[in-house]
């Protein structure tokens, strides 16, 4: 079975097009979204008269014609920005209401799932590929009701079956400075993980677990100080290991097969622990290049896997 | 659509973030361009300035020098910060390179630049032994009026010493890197960059608190303690003299040609600007930071020079640096720094002096070990290099197999070093300079095949038809071009065609080798079942 595994594509249209076209591109069976499917901005495309003014990315924009601010709302959706035509009254509302910003986007995160995943089924149909998507710590509940649709289907944390082997999904991450949606401590992470022990053969078992594992190489993250300035060593971004314990510790005894995991972006990469092959693919969806991980597998082996920049 | 510079006009705030993960705010830009400069090593540059340009390079004016090298290279800084704020180089050049030209001419240009970082990376403990340790020794002999001091650093200069020193350099850090972390060779610079600091601080504290004839005759002294010889300011000038040297007037092909040395160093002022968040608010602020931290260079190595040349004398330096050594009794020509330790005529300020020289050579060994360790490791991931090279220590999260190849690299390279004359710090920087000049390529290529990316940067904008960073990349493809042709006719640079003609072709040869090295790597994984071409081919996104 061929696998192409991603994950963390943050709202980028771009990136998803991109991962329903890679089946096809790679010959792949089976496309595997690790979570962290939910954007993170919200830009307001603020009208004055006849113009209208945004910024995104530290620029400054203006615009006379609506054919220029759908170019924009195109380029900014394929970067994982979410625009929304306003006015300055609700810009200042937005202002001074964290939770009017987090109800707006998640509206507007809600509608691109579905038109996605309505693309995704609508494509995959009749290739025989299919499309699971997992969700991460940026995500949220409401959210999965939206990812089942002919070929695609939410990965629910635990079992799945998938072909000769079991995946095994969790979307949750351990704590983050940033308080997400779903995340949760280190304790509650290793009860979510007992489950898998009881129920699976190792061979034949795939981790799809959002959060890598604690300290192998791929969960390296910047220091961060109390005002989530990264911190600097020698000029050098400060890395640190961020990923989880649990997780750790769940692979160590159970040693699957595969372990694939997302969250952390600059953690890309593919490491061994014991006879598990861990992966990471890492993200750079905010520059419209979907990080990926092309794996074939048979059960007990893992034939090849080669990270790719789609 | 138009793009405008500044904040919005009314003020407000623009974008909104939900509680999500990742949102950071950027590194300081003081505390990365403070270590930019450290790392780029101005004042090292400024030895070769006035130990090689200012007696060999007649009528060279050493100020314009600095500035027409400073005028060739800002467009390539340019252009490498604002590429990098464009399409983040977490991958180094190579990803860079690879996804925006041909990934066979990115992995040739990356493996270039790791073949030529170990010349600078074996360069440091060389230097160290003879600018730094030597020259403390001798200084402490002769303040303690201890022969065995004096001979002790005497012997410091004999290739065996400095190849032993080179090897502790090399090694050492390597084994740091293994056994202790990334992070630990990093903090090194904890305490190393505030003696470089103080070390400058104390160089101009020195110089300025004497007269010119009191710093020379403080010389004297410091010769006189050292070599028994007497005079030395008038010994060195007889030397020189009787060597060809003289002041002559000002020449503008010298001056020109003198380019060669600060472009090993001015080119390299990169790397702040990687470090920007998903939400990038401050982008023209870390914009800046690669090419003003070269500004700063810039000025520091004017100052240099000036308070050098304008305390101590051109005409005395200059012959000092001319002069057979063994005239003065020593084994090397005295570098501006010993030469103002000596002149201070005050222990203390001597040894900051020299401390913080030395200090000024260590950075260059850990950063280089972790960009080639880096590259390897990136080659090794996308399946170019074999798989062992990014294997990692469970305990240290250290490439160790990477590192291992390097040290043992640089542990023959700096045999080279220490018992031949075929390396100099050009030749490091020749390769470099060419992969900077295939990164300013790439980087004009970025409006065209990154449309949206480039459309909405803080730098978008066109002159006519064409977009504004092609055009600067444009001049820094010119730049690059324009420092390997004059290291190509500077008979003193160590790679030019005439003089030095096999070092020229072999340093020309590696972009090649390496075009060569990644179809071979890809023939032998196309029979393992992988293509290498997949690692950087775009998936169609319509």
């Amino acid at each position: 079975m061929k696998i192409f595994f991603v994950s963390d594509i943050h709202g980028s249209v771009k990136c998803f097009r991109k991962l329903v076209n890679a089946g096809k591109f790679y010959g792949a069976d089976v496309l595997i979204m690790g979570g962290d499917l939910a954007g993170k901005q919200l830009v307001p495309i603020i009208a004055r008269g006849s113009t209208s003014s945004a910024r995104f990315n530290g620029a400054d924009f203006s615009f006379e014609t609506s054919g220029e601010i759908a170019e924009f709302e195109r380029r900014a959706s394929e970067l994982g920005a979410y625009t929304l035509r306003t006015d300055p009254a609700f810009v200042e509302q937005l202002a001074a209401d964290q939770e009017l910003v987090e109800q707006t986007l998640r509206k507007l995160i809600l509608e691109r799932t579905e038109e996605w995943v309505a693309l995704a089924a609508q494509r995959l149909s009749g290739s025989g590929i299919r499309l699971l998507i997992g969700l991460g710590n940026d995500d949220f509940a409401e959210m999965i009701p939206y990812l089942d649709s002919g070929a695609v289907s939410y990965a629910p944390d635990g079992l799945l079956e998938l072909g000769d082997f079991n995946l095994v999904s969790l979307g949750w991450s351990n704590t983050t400075p940033w308080h997400t949606n779903r995340e949760c401590t280190e304790e509650v992470l290793a009860e979510k993980l007992t489950v898998v022990h009881e129920s699976a053969d190792p061979s034949r078992t795939i981790f799809n677990i959002h959060v890598p594992p604690y300290d192998c190489g791929l969960d390296f993250a910047p220091r961060l100080d109390d005002s989530l300035q990264i911190q600097l060593e020698g000029g050098q971004p400060d890395m640190i290991p961020v990923g989880s314990t649990a997780v750790a510790d769940s692979i160590a005894a159970y040693q699957p097969l595969l372990s694939l995991h997302g969250h952390i972006h600059e953690g890309r990469g593919s490491t061994r622990n014991g006879r598990t092959l861990v992966v990471n693919p890492g993200s750079e969806y905010d520059q419209g290049s979907l990080l990926g991980a092309l794996i074939e597998v048979r059960p007990g082996k893992v034939k090849r896997c080669q990270l790719i920049a789609g | 659509m138009a793009t405008t510079q500044g904040a919005h006009p009314t003020g407000e705030q623009q974008v909104f973030a939900r509680r999500s993960s990742g949102l950071v705010r950027a590194a300081s830009t003081t505390d990365a361009s403070l270590v930019n400069i450290y790392v780029a090593t101005f004042p090292i540059m400024v030895s070769f300035l006035l130990g090689i340009v200012l007696p060999f390079y007649g009528g060279a004016n050493l100020y314009l020098t600095l500035l027409i090298a400073g005028v060739v290279a800002m467009p390539i800084l340019i252009t490498y910060a604002v590429a990098s704020s464009i399409m983040r180089r977490s991958g180094g050049d190579y990803v860079f390179i690879s996804r925006l030209l041909h990934p066979a001419v990115g992995f040739a240009a990356n493996f270039v630049l790791v073949a030529f970082q170990i010349v600078f990376l074996t360069s440091s403990g060389y230097y160290f032994c003879l600018w730094c340790l030597s020259p403390l020794f001798r200084l402490l002999g002769v303040y303690a009026a201890s022969p065995s001091l004096i001979n002790f650093a005497n012997t410091l200069v004999h290739p065996l010493s400095i190849f032993i020193v080179s090897e502790i350099f090399v090694i050492g850090f390597g084994l740091i890197f293994i056994f202790r972390s990334t992070r630990s060779i990093l903090k090194i610079f904890r305490y190393t960059l505030p003696l470089s600091l103080i070390g400058l601080l104390a160089f101009a504290i020195g110089l300025l608190m004497h007269s010119t004839s009191s710093l020379h005759s403080n010389f004297n002294t410091y010769i006189q303690g050292a070599s028994g010889v007497r005079n030395a300011t008038a010994v060195a000038a007889a030397s020189a003299k009787a060597n060809g040297f003289s002041l002559l007037p000002f020449s503008l092909g010298a001056t020109v040609l003198a380019i060669t040395w600060p472009s090993f160093s001015l080119p390299y002022y990169l790397g702040s600007a990687y470090f920007a968040g998903e939400v990038r608010a401050g982008r023209r602020v870390q914009l800046l930071a690669g090419p003003v931290t070269a500004l700063i260079g810039l000025a520091g190595s004017l100052i240099l020079i000036a308070l050098s040349l304008g305390r101590l004398g051109s005409g005395f330096l200059g012959s000092i640096a001319a002069a057979d050594p063994s005239k003065l009794g020593l084994g090397g020509a005295p570098t501006y720094m010993e030469v103002a330790a000596g002149s201070t005529g005050n222990i203390v300020l001597g040894v900051l002096i020299l401390i913080g020289f030395g200090s000024w050579l260590i950075p260059t060994v850990p950063m280089s070990l972790l960009i080639m360790t880096r590259c390897m490791l990136g080659w090794s991931m996308d399946r170019v290099a074999p798989d062992a090279l990014s294997r990692v220590s469970s305990r240290t999260n250290s490439p160790y197999v990477s590192v291992i190849v390097v040290t043992v690299m640089s542990a023959v390279i700096s045999w080279f070093w220490a018992y031949t004359s075929v390396f100099t710090v050009v030749v490091g920087a020749f390769g470099q300079v060419i992969t900077l000049g295939i990164g300013c390529l790439a980087a004009s290529l970025i409006p065209f095949k990154q449309k949206d990316l480039y459309a909405t940067s803080p730098i978008a904008g066109y002159l006519g038809r064409l977009p504004k960073l092609t055009i600067i990349a444009a001049l820094g493809v010119l730049g690059a071009l324009l420092i390997v042709l004059n290291f190509a006719r500077d008979p003193s640079s160590g790679v030019d065609v005439n003089t030095s003609p096999v070092m020229f072709w072999v340093s020309l040869g590696m972009f090649p080798a390496g075009v060569a090295i990644y179809y071979l790597s890809g023939a032998i994984r196309r029979r393992q079942g992988i293509e290498l071409g997949l690692a950087f081919r775009e998936i169609p996104p319509e």
